[in-house]
């Protein structure tokens, strides 16, 4: 999350296509992904990305210069994936909870800690960690998301959500040792299951 | 804490998945800059309508101003002194002269305590020459302010100065002047009952320009 749009290119796009277009390049990949981390289906996250895009067409001119822009933006986006899942249900999500898209579709640009190349294996690798932020309190699967996976700084993160700093702090404390129960629960589990069938 | 810690380490380095970005990406981008165009033109033609509206506003509020200046100023109500003299064979003429009160007395009371008003200020002496005009035939116009005890300031328009009385003109010196020939037959007018009027322009010894109209040539 390094790199960011400039507050001139932000203000001028607020009237001119062409500075909007720079927006839009910068932040389409970035914004697909991130919803479709979340919805897990491509199709519905275009879906998103484009009502995300449109909503920030219609609300960049109230923009106020000086706000954290990026973090303006993802909380256009985490609101439009809300808006989603109220309308759709988050139980149902969970139920699907399958990739809905050919594995083709999609790759991978963190490198394994293993250093492995199989896209399988990494999909599997993502999928179980997923699956456990999935069982978490959606408030903190959101922060951890947003930290770990979006790269926000804890003071952007505190903008998307509204909250101070220290919250999102302590939620982000509090979120990563939901993780570590839920993992260690599952390990505990995996490890009785295993016993039974080899004992 | 380590624990904690290896937690973070996993989220940091799990593999995330991204999507191959399809040819949605050219669509919506295509699309809501079609759109960003079309809002604009929208803007603009909505700001020119409304430039355009304000300058009409504007000119016509601008144009009620000139009318209500011009109207104060050249379209006034016309206060005829009847100033009669005896002419020589014993008929009485009225004397062209007009005093000019602004419009805006209301009604004929506050239009005669105005008038008076005006008259008490002129002869205090407490009025002030704003414009001296040329008008055909070589006569003038004078335009006055006249400041009244009530603080206002009141438009005097007049074909004479203003401490000028045509009514204490004596008829047969002006004669005496047109026979004379300092004064000029400069106009005639064709009058209501079918007579005709002779417009003579006197020179005055007080250096006015008289416009001395009469029934028949003066011979």
């Amino acid at each position: 999350m390094g790199e960011t749009i400039s507050p001139e290119v932000i203000e001028k796009a607020k009237s001119e296509p062409a500075e909007f277009a720079k927006i839009f390049d910068h932040y389409y990949g970035k914004i697909l992904n991130y919803v479709f981390r979340q919805v897990w289906d491509t199709e519905t996250a275009e879906e998103i990305t484009s009502s995300t895009f449109y909503r920030l067409l219609k609300a960049l001119p109230g923009y106020k210069p000086g706000r954290n822009f990026n973090a303006w933006f993802y909380k256009i986006a985490l609101n439009e994936v809300r808006l989603f899942y109220r309308k759709r249900g988050r139980q149902e999500r969970l139920k699907e909870n399958v990739l809905s898209c050919p594995p083709e579709e999609i790759y991978f640009d963190r490198p394994y800690p293993e250093d492995c190349s199989d896209p399988a294996l990494k999909l599997e690798q993502y999928e179980q960690v997923r699956r456990m932020l999935d069982q978490l309190p959606e408030k903190y699967r959101e922060v951890l998301v947003l930290r770990y996976w979006e790269g926000l700084k804890l003071e952007e993160i505190a903008k998307v959500l509204g909250k101070s700093v220290g919250t999102v702090k302590s939620m982000v404390h509090r979120g990563l040792n939901k993780l570590r129960i839920k993992a260690e629960k599952e390990e505990f589990a995996h490890h009785t299951q295993a016993g039974s069938i080899h004992g | 804490m380590d624990d904690m810690k290896a937690k973070e380490r996993v989220l940091r380095q799990t593999p995330l998945p991204k999507i191959i970005e399809g040819p949605h990406k050219a669509y919506l981008r295509q699309s809501l800059l079609t759109q960003m165009q079309k809002e604009g033109k929208v803007k603009v033609s909505w700001r020119k309508n409304l430039a355009w509206v304000c300058t009409v506003i504007m000119a016509m509020a601008v144009s009620a101003w000139a009318a209500v200046e011009i109207y104060k100023h050249f379209i006034v109500e016309e206060s005829v002194s009847k100033h009669t003299m005896v002419m020589p064979d014993g008929r009485k003429a009225v004397l062209p002269f007009k005093q000019v009160i602004s419009m805006e007395a209301k009604n004929q009371q506050e239009a005669d305590q105005k008038h008076a008003m005006v008259k008490q200020a002129i002869k205090d002496g407490k009025y002030k020459l704003i414009k001296e005009t040329e008008r055909e035939h070589g006569f003038k116009f004078y335009r006055y302010e006249v400041y009244l005890p009530n603080g206002k300031v009141e438009p005097y328009n007049s074909s004479y100065p203003i401490d000028f009385d045509p009514s204490s003109l004596d008829i047969n010196e002006v004669l005496s002047l047109i026979r004379q020939g300092k004064g000029v037959l400069v106009d005639t007018m064709k009058r209501n009952d079918g007579r005709t009027w002779y417009i003579y322009r006197v020179p005055l010894p007080n250096g006015v320009m008289f416009k001395f109209p009469s029934p028949r040539k003066v011979e």
